[in-house]
């Protein structure tokens, strides 16, 4: 067996392990990432692209804002078209109950320093004028957007890797040597690779990487669904959900509108299939149809299915645990993951090389369940 | 002409040359190609450019003897229009 050394081991070749052996690498760290399959070739590449901070919990959107800082200087960072556009996020109302519900939700963004604002129907319509005339209003966030998932992923791994990093996809991290409480090693099928750190950023994998070292990791697994439609003319500039319908869409910069929503199900293990389903395709189409009217002919070319980590508050799981020195979770992401990614990579980076823990993730560790495992 | 500058994947644009890139910096299946240089995710899907991908992945596998992973197929078989998918019916209808 080879054997290699290294100051950080990542598990996991998705948007959180990649930006955090950038971010790593960027500071002087040996980083050794680990993927089982190919890079961004789960969560992180299934997802819908939003790059959002409305809408999100108050112990995450100090996180979210921080990201979108670092997204606006991405492309140029990692020298990658991420296709990152900041036009906004609409969270749209077909009820005055659910506008009346999203303009309660603007004071507490407001208050925890997100500009968003409220639209009535004229201003909606002048905003996307492809949107249909049956919404009365929305929450928009203007600095938000969206993004290439499996750009900006294959991003974060090319930089890592220009910085240094040794990336290892199609290796799956088998045990991790643990002597006197800390982690020592990763071994795979022929290699061990010995760190002092290892992160745990394996996403619906996650539970099984923290047995590796005896913990029960209070996470599950949930499956998400997405359509793509064949390129269309621009229609639509800003990422719209609506809670209403249950469904959300976004028009990538080629033209391919992304369809989600429906029921995202937590399905225990990610063993269960992953085919997509008609009844949750159904949901997703039916309330895509009804946002935007013209995409009611638009062609679907294909749908996909992918799982993320659930946590029993939905909420990221990002720091160290209680037991097992050197071992860091980065996990937990819930389906809500993808444009958090450069902040989790830079705090990890900064918790790893400054052993410092941002204020940012304090309400995010893994603490807040209690002791996890042993 | 350079051969390289053969256009494979139709639908994407994407010539020969890109996806012999791709191949050269890691990409060893279908779904990576994919991933790397949208090759097979146009409206046909790979239908067209899928067997010639696989062709050049094994032109290039370097003795490495593993067959290259076939691409996955997934819903619809054809493209299909929004509003049919909205109609769509239950698994055991």
């Amino acid at each position: 067996m080879k054997t290699i050394e290294a100051d950080v081991v990542i598990v996991g070749g998705g948007i959180i392990g990649c930006a955090s052996a950038y971010y790593l690498s960027q500071a002087g760290k040996q980083v050794a990432l680990l993927e089982k399959g190919v890079i961004g070739g789960e969560a992180s590449g299934r997802n819908l692209g939003g790059v959002r901070q409305q809408g999100r919990h108050p112990y995450e959107l100090p996180l979210a804002m921080e990201s979108i800082r670092l997204w606006q200087d991405l492309d140029r960072e990692l020298d990658c078209d991420t296709e990152y556009r900041r036009w906004g996020n609409l969270y749209v109302a077909k009820s005055a109950e659910h506008l009346q519900w999203l303009m309660e939700s603007a004071e507490e963004d407001k208050r925890l320093g997100l500009e968003v604002r409220i639209l009535d129907r004229v201003e909606l319509k002048e905003l996307v004028p492809a949107l249909s005339a049956d919404f009365m209003g929305a929450k928009y966030c203007p600095t938000d957007g969206h993004a290439n998932p499996i750009n900006t992923t294959l991003g974060f791994a090319r930089a890592a890797r220009r910085a240094g990093a040794q990336l290892f996809p199609r290796c799956e991290a088998r045990s991790i040597g643990v002597a006197n409480g800390r982690v020592a090693s990763v071994q795979t099928s022929d290699l061990k690779i010995s760190a002092g750190k290892v992160v745990n950023a394996a996403g619906a994998w996650a539970g099984e990487v923290g047995r590796m070292v005896g913990l029960e990791l209070p996470i599950g697994v949930l499956r998400n669904q997405v359509m793509v439609t064949e390129p269309l003319p621009a229609a639509v500039k800003p990422f719209v959900i609506s809670a209403e319908l249950d469904a959300g869409c976004r028009q990538a910069a080629n033209g391919n509108v992304h369809v989600g929503g429906g029921e995202t199900v937590d399905v225990g293990k990610h063993s269960a299939s992953r085919e997509v389903t008609m009844p949750v395709m159904r949901c997703a189409a039916q309330g895509v149809a009804m946002l935007v009217p013209r995409l009611r002919g638009a062609r679907i070319i294909r749908s996909w299915g992918g799982f993320d980590a659930l946590t029993p508050d939905g909420l990221p799981m990002i720091g160290a645990v209680d037991g097992v020195e050197g071992f860091i979770l980065a996990t937990g992401f819930s389906n809500h993951g993808f444009a958090l990614g450069p902040a989790v990579g830079k705090l990890i980076e900064e918790m790893i090389v400054d052993g410092r823990v941002s204020p940012l993730v304090e309400q995010l560790t893994p603490g807040r369940f209690g002791q996890v495992g042993n | 002409m350079d051969d390289r500058e053969l256009t494979v994947c139709r639908c994407e644009e994407v010539s020969k040359g890109e996806i012999l890139e791709a191949i050269e910096q890691g990409a060893g299946s279908i779904g990576e190609v994919k991933r790397w240089t949208r090759a097979g995710m146009g409206l046909c899907q790979g239908k067209t450019c899928g067997s010639l991908v696989l062709q050049l992945l094994r032109s290039q596998s370097h003795g490495n003897s593993a067959e290259p992973e076939a691409r996955s197929y997934r819903p619809p078989v054809r493209p299909v229009p929004l509003s049919a998918m909205a109609q769509g019916c239950d698994e055991n209808d």
